[in-house]
């Protein structure tokens, strides 16, 4: 092995065991094909409804939308930072409703990534939640039926468990297609690289004891 | 077909002839209950529908429990502290004004329902709800069981008595049919009622706290003549009437001088009569005969007799008080030299009896259980041979050493050595209390129920009805005998030489119960029969130790001191450490057994126990003042099952500031003390940064030390969010006129109770835990006045638990 193939196992080691850290939070990543709402214009609403004592956050990141565009932003609450301008928003629960609308033209397909603390809640109070709309922006109202009675694209409660639950619900008329998908946590990661490390090191060892033969 | 019949229908039917059928076949209707204590609910968070303008949760319902819990089921949501939020989606709302929404079909063991709970929240503020789950049960056919007091007075003297019921919230509970009436022979309602029992915190009703479930009500009774008068309380719960068991009130005539001196005489001289039988003819049957022929004779003397154990004679007075002679052998437990050795009874000034209170501790609740044995159907069988509870820890660390008769029976008394080993345990810790000698009175009798270990080393017989007897050390001097008339002329107690004898009725009327108390009775024949065991038993003690005759008191001793050793410092159960006991048979004649009646699978433990009072009683706990549990106040329910402690600065008629505590053994490696805890106060607002400054304490008291935990007052939950609540204290409710000016200084009211809602709250016992290393400790959640008790403040206690790895 050489010099720099021992720095980069070595690197590894060390991220996988930086990433093995215990983490609170679950990290999704959210694709909504539009294609059948293409060219029209709808409001995203980001909730974070405070449910009790435990301080909860949602970071929302790497917004794109494919042939259609971020128009304005406005908030409510708790709410820091903008999709356009800083690339990230921050939905705290200092408050109880905390709202993120981000008005879009809407292209073939958008998506996002939004990352979520997950305290339990207290006794007698609800578990934070965090949800999603797409809105009428003329009525304010969910732009189209889902399988949710309150028109959510999705739910998430931030009930103490890493991974969610994320209820997903359907467009009723198929408006639009709903994709969300949890990013392997830091833990998860942290493993993987310790695997390839290892392999990476047991290489080298077999390298070191076993040598290739010479030829003449 | 009603919804019964068609449960009823569905289960046998599924199950045939398993439980839950079978309690529909005897059963009858069902009826809505409180279920919380079967049935989790959990929520999902909530989310905003816009199309509503409402927040909108999924509440999941679960039937933990092994039975059908049927239609109609409610969900019951009550907003804990922010009135602005309310439940837009409500089905309607029960007798105290909670909304509820109704769950569709039956909850099958293991099933689970759900519903959407839309709340409207203008102002969109974070809020809390409480939930309780009603449904349908196989029928309650009683009501709890009533508390009165007094429930004994003398002929001619009209008396007020308190009637108290604490009824479990049911949505099909009509609240204004709660009324108390005289009983049938069949223990059915019969007549007008007497009084209205009522939930509304007045005190010319007889009302601690408005809101806390207790309904109560003050009823007055004159008799001329000795009666019994037989009572029920009944009420409609779903449209059908249902009433407790029979209270029984005793009107008996008054004792005078010259009848308790008659007995006096009576006994003194048949003292004599038996000690010269005894001389002429020894220590014989009949001797005996010969003394109660002679005794027969004696002035006021109606009857006497000799006992079944051929060995005490019993005297029956003309005034219905009884009497008689313990003539055990020399050196026994019962024997004439010792007993009569304090002379004529009217030299000897009985012990004080404690003055009446001023405060009126609140009164202690039967624990509902309505699907358990009846208590008919307790008392039918034996007692003692009931399956054992599936909670066997003893249940609470007080131990009463009850020693009347050290100064005869020392060296080979048990009771100063059962006090050595008790109070030298470092974990669990126990609080002991030793009465010796003259200090083991009648009056002392009735503290019983405080103690979760009683041990008893006296003298005993078996009197002339066949129940046992134990001897108290109280003599019966003409004071003593005019004090205590009403128990003596009720049989309750009986005059034995010149002291005082408990009978089993006596201890099956104490007041309260015992928290599954171990009880060993060291006094000759305890165990003869049964009848002293069950009593003890029937007022909730375990398990119960005696003897079968008469007993020396070295082997007595010897067999206390093997017992208690392995239950004490082994922590084995009762069955556990009494098998090993050798010998249990007395080798001196004449030849009494140890013998173990009860539980046998009850021990002593370490720890924290009854954290979130879901035995509906303090169990495990000691209170001082107003400390008490309650199944809600006003809108705040408990954050867990059914009930929930308090401790208030003297709500209702209890006017001394309350604690509550219990020992237990703190783990070195605990972490944290978890607990909920609702601070209510109508200080608030108006007393403010005041010298009025009620407060609520957590300590934590080591060998060490104590050290406060968690604090909170009056002044420093100004700070915090607070809220106007529809609690009413003593100032506050609905007779109270609001001030226009409220704030300290001004003497304005403003007639509220303000509340801080339930607090989840932690505090770290780390560092008090290590260097603890593991020994007992005592915990304790008080409230105190400051300034003074005219405001009052409570606090509601929940899920109190020691986290430990």
């Amino acid at each position: 092995m050489s010099r720099w193939q021992r720095s980069v196992s070595g690197l590894l080691c060390a991220l996988g065991l930086w990433a093995c850290a215990p983490a609170q939070a679950g990290v999704w990543q959210v694709q909504v094909d539009t294609t059948a709402l293409a060219g029209t214009s709808a409001q995203l609403a980001f909730d974070l409804i405070d449910g009790g004592l435990a301080a909860n956050n949602v970071v929302l990141s790497g917004f794109a939308s494919t042939g259609g565009a971020l128009v304005s932003e406005t908030s409510v609450g708790d709410v820091s930072g903008s999709l356009a301008a800083l690339g990230s928003v921050t939905l705290g629960d200092s408050g109880f409703f905390n709202e993120h609308l981000v008005t879009v033209t809407l292209g073939s397909s958008l998506r996002f990534v939004f990352n979520a603390s997950s305290l339990p809640a207290e006794a007698g109070t609800f578990p934070d939640s965090f949800s999603l709309f797409m809105l009428n922006p003329a009525t304010g109202l969910s732009a189209f039926a889902t399988s949710d009675p309150s028109g959510a694209l999705f739910t998430l409660g931030l009930s103490g468990a890493p991974a969610g639950p994320v209820t997903v619900f359907t467009a009723l008329g198929n408006e639009v297609q709903l994709s969300v998908t949890a990013v392997p946590e830091p833990m998860s990661a942290g493993l993987l690289l310790l695997g390839l490390c290892a392999l990476c090191l047991l290489a080298g060892l077999r390298h070191r004891n076993n040598p290739a033969p010479h030829r003449g | 077909m009603t919804i019964f019949e068609q449960t009823c229908r569905c289960l046998r039917g599924r199950f045939g002839l398993m439980l839950v059928g079978l309690l529909c076949l005897l059963a009858g209707p069902a009826w809505s209950a409180d279920v919380s204590d079967k049935v989790s609910v959990t929520r999902s968070g909530l989310v905003f529908n816009r199309a509503t303008n409402t927040f909108d949760t999924t509440a999941t319902l679960k039937n933990n429990s092994a039975v059908l819990i049927s239609a109609p089921i409610t969900l019951e949501v009550a907003n804990v502290l922010t009135p602005t939020v309310t439940l837009a989606n409500a089905a309607g709302t029960n007798g105290n004004n909670r909304p509820f929404v109704n769950i569709a079909g039956n909850l099958a063991p293991g099933a689970q329902a759900t519903a959407v709970l839309k709340f409207s929240n203008p102002q969109r503020l974070t809020f809390a709800v409480a939930t309780r789950v009603f449904g349908g049960l196989p029928a309650i056919n009683a009501l709890p069981d009533v508390v009165a007091a007094p429930t004994q007075f003398l002929v001619n003297a009209p008396t007020q008595v308190r009637f108290q019921s604490q009824i479990p919230p049911s949505a099909l509970l009509d609240a204004t049919s709660i009324k108390l009436y005289r009983a049938d022979n069949a223990g059915k309602p019969t007549g007008p009622s007497l009084c209205a029992l009522l939930d509304n915190g007045l005190l010319s009703n007889g009302d601690d706290i408005a809101g806390d479930n207790v309904y109560s009500c003050f009823s007055s009774f004159v008799s001329a003549t000795p009666t019994a008068v037989r009572l029920v309380v009944a009420a409609s719960i779903g449209g059908n009437s249902v009433a407790s068991s029979v209270i029984v009130l005793n009107i008996v005539p008054a004792l005078d001088s010259a009848a308790a001196q008659q007995v006096i005489d009576g006994q003194a001289n048949a003292a004599v009569l038996a000690q010269n039988a005894i001389t002429a003819l020894g220590d014989t049957l009949a001797a005996r005969q010969q003394a109660v022929a002679a005794i027969l004779q004696l002035a006021g003397v109606a009857a006497a007799g000799v006992s079944s154990d051929n060995t005490t004679i019993w005297i029956r007075y003309a005034s219905g008080i009884e009497g008689g002679l313990m003539l055990n052998p020399p050196g026994t437990r019962g024997s004439t030299e010792q007993v009569v050795v304090q002379g004529n009874g009217t030299r000897v000034s009985r012990t004080p009896r404690p003055t009446e209170a001023q405060s009126v501790p609140p009164a202690s609740f039967p624990h509902y259980r309505p699907y358990s044995l009846s208590k008919a159907a307790v008392s039918a069988s034996n007692p003692l041979q009931l399956a054992a509870d599936p909670q066997n820890f003893v249940g609470n660390s007080n131990v009463l050493i009850w020693d009347a008769y050290n100064s005869q029976f020392a060296p080979f008394d048990e009771g100063p050595q059962l006090q050595t080993l008790f109070t030298g345990s470092q974990c669990p810790l126990y609080n002991v209390t030793y009465l010796k000698d003259a200090q083991a009175t009648v009056a002392s009798v009735k503290t019983f129920t405080n103690y979760g270990t009683i041990v008893l080393v006296t003298h005993g017989a078996v009197d002339g009805n066949g129940q046992v007897v134990f001897l108290t050390r109280e003599t019966a001097s003409l004071g003593a005998m005019l004090g205590n008339s009403i128990d003596l002329l009720l049989g309750r107690i009986i005059v034995m030489g010149n002291v005082f004898a408990i009978r089993p009725s006596f201890i099956s009327n104490l007041p309260g119960s015992m928290a599954n108390s171990v009880v060993y009775n060291g006094s000759c024949q305890s165990s003869a029969n049964s009848t002293m065991g069950d009593a003890f038993v029937a007022k909730g003690a375990k398990t119960y130790y005696g003897y079968t005759r008469v007993v020396n008191s070295d082997f007595a001793q010897s067999s206390a001191n093997q017992l208690f050793n392995s239950l004490v410092t082994s922590l084995k159960t009762t069955g556990d450490s009494f098998t090993p006991i050798a010998p249990k048979v007395d080798p001196t004649a004449p030849n009494a057994t140890f013998t173990q009646a009860g539980d046998t699978l009850l021990a002593y433990t370490g720890d924290l126990q009854n954290g979130n009072f879901e035995k509906g009683n303090l169990a495990s706990w000691t209170a001082t003042g107003d400390g008490r549990v309650i199944t809600g106040l006003g809108p705040f329910l408990p954050t867990e099952g059914s009930y929930a402690g308090l401790v208030s600065t003297g709500l209702g008629f209890t006017t001394t500031s309350g604690s509550i505590e219990q020992n237990f053994c703190l783990a070195k490696t605990a972490t944290k003390l978890k607990f909920d805890w609702n601070f209510s106060s109508e200080e608030f607002i108006e007393y403010c940064a005041s010298g009025f400054n009620d407060r609520f304490e957590v300590v934590l008291v080591t060998d060490t030390g104590s050290t406060t935990l968690f604090q909170r007052s009056i002044n420093n939950m100004c700070l915090t969010a607070i809220a106007p609540t529809t609690l009413a204290f003593d100032q506050s409710g609905p007779g109270c006129t609001p001030s226009p000016n409220v704030g300290y200084g001004t003497g304005g009211n403003d007639c509220k109770v303000w509340s801080g809602g339930w607090i989840s709250q932690e505090v770290d016992i780390s560092g008090i835990a290590a260097t603890n290393n593991g020994k007992g400790v005592k915990l304790r959640f008080r409230a105190s006045d400051v300034g003074d008790s005219i405001y009052d403040s409570a606090i509601q206690l929940d899920r109190i638990v020691v986290v430990r790895p």
